[in-house]
């Protein structure tokens, strides 16, 4: 009698443990419908973060936010096509099944938002080369006016001429940095850039108040 | 009579000589059998000599160094104060888009992964 007890404790114990290690876990199919569509949902809001980052940009050019924008799509439609199959899905092996699809499709994908910011921001690093040489040109053209029409103030004008030349340098590294798509690059020669070109408008600014407000 | 031949010989050589140099001195060549086509020495003096047609003569006033400037950008070296203003606004404009396209740029972080 009481092997035959032993016998049947160890059968519901076989049973309980075979049954067991997906709910000993907490994976469930009520789990795998709670937590896949939230993480797919985290995954969609930042699609969409970044869409609405890029489509109110108004420095963007039009051609490079639509790119961008297409890539986003795309990934954002195959989220959402992923969450219907987990709606529709009615076994545990079924969304089982699904996540380890969506798993693959994260790990493959995962850095498309990388890719699409990298794009942002070269377009925007050749932009600002671009507007770079508009800029030296511009400073060039009034150097030569001021050298005629202020020459007291030779030294700030040598110094214009000396931050011209860095800027120069300056915008040339930035070309070759958007060529090679290096953001991390690019972001630091645009502030240079900026940091540069603010100072020569300060010496600029000086020198038309100290000749040019004062000419005839 | 053998002075008189003698006087004769150095005439003539004297003569050939210079010839000779002379044709080194303008450069003359005999032109190939295949060069019949090429225009006469004479023809190719003339012309370099003919006075040059004055619309095809070079303006006498110097253009601006940068030629990739866009005309409305160029300002002459007699710009009145009005137009030296005018100037500084333009160059503080596009430091203003530089420091747009920066801060635009410096707002993407290229660390989001999905």
């Amino acid at each position: 009698m009481k092997s035959y007890k032993c016998t049947i404790s160890i059968v519901f114990f076989l049973v309980a443990a075979l049954t067991a290690p997906l709910a000993s876990f907490g994976i469930t199919y009520e789990s795998y419908q709670q937590n896949l569509p939230s993480r797919i949902d985290a995954g969609i809001s930042k699609i969409n973060a970044l869409k609405t980052q890029i489509q109110t940009n108004p420095d963007i050019s039009a051609d490079t936010k639509q790119q961008t924008v297409a890539a986003l799509d795309a990934v954002e439609a195959t989220l959402i096509a992923y969450q219907a199959d987990i709606t529709e899905a009615t076994t545990l092996k079924e969304i089982q099944a699904l996540n380890q699809e969506i798993l693959a499709y994260f790990i493959q994908n995962k850095d498309v938002l990388i890719e699409q910011i990298k794009i942002v921001v070269a377009d925007l690093g050749a932009q600002l080369a671009a507007e770079t040489q508009e800029l030296i040109q511009e400073i060039e053209q009034l150097l030569v006016i001021l050298k005629k029409t202020c020459p007291k103030q030779a030294a700030t004008i040598t110094e214009i001429e000396t931050q011209l030349a860095q800027l120069e340098s300056l915008g040339a590294q930035l070309s070759a940095a958007v060529k090679a798509k290096s953001t991390a690059q690019i972001k630091s020669l645009m502030n240079a850039i900026t940091a540069l070109s603010e100072d020569l408008v300060k010496n600029i600014e000086l020198i038309e108040a100290e000749c040019v407000v004062k000419l005839p | 009579m053998k002075i008189g031949i003698l006087i004769g010989i150095i005439i003539i050589v004297a003569s050939g000589a210079f010839l000779v140099k002379k044709f080194i001195k303008d450069d003359r060549s005999f032109p190939d059998v295949e060069d019949t086509q090429a225009p006469s020495y004479q023809a190719v003096k003339d012309e370099q000599r003919a006075p040059r047609d004055p619309a095809v003569l070079p303006p006498a006033v110097s253009q601006p160094s940068n030629t990739n400037t866009p005309p409305s950008k160029q300002v002459e070296s007699s710009a009145s104060k009005k137009d030296i203003e005018k100037s500084i606004q333009a160059i503080k404009k596009s430091t203003g888009e530089v420091s747009g396209y920066n801060a635009s740029a410096q707002s993407f972080n290229e660390h989001e992964e999905l």
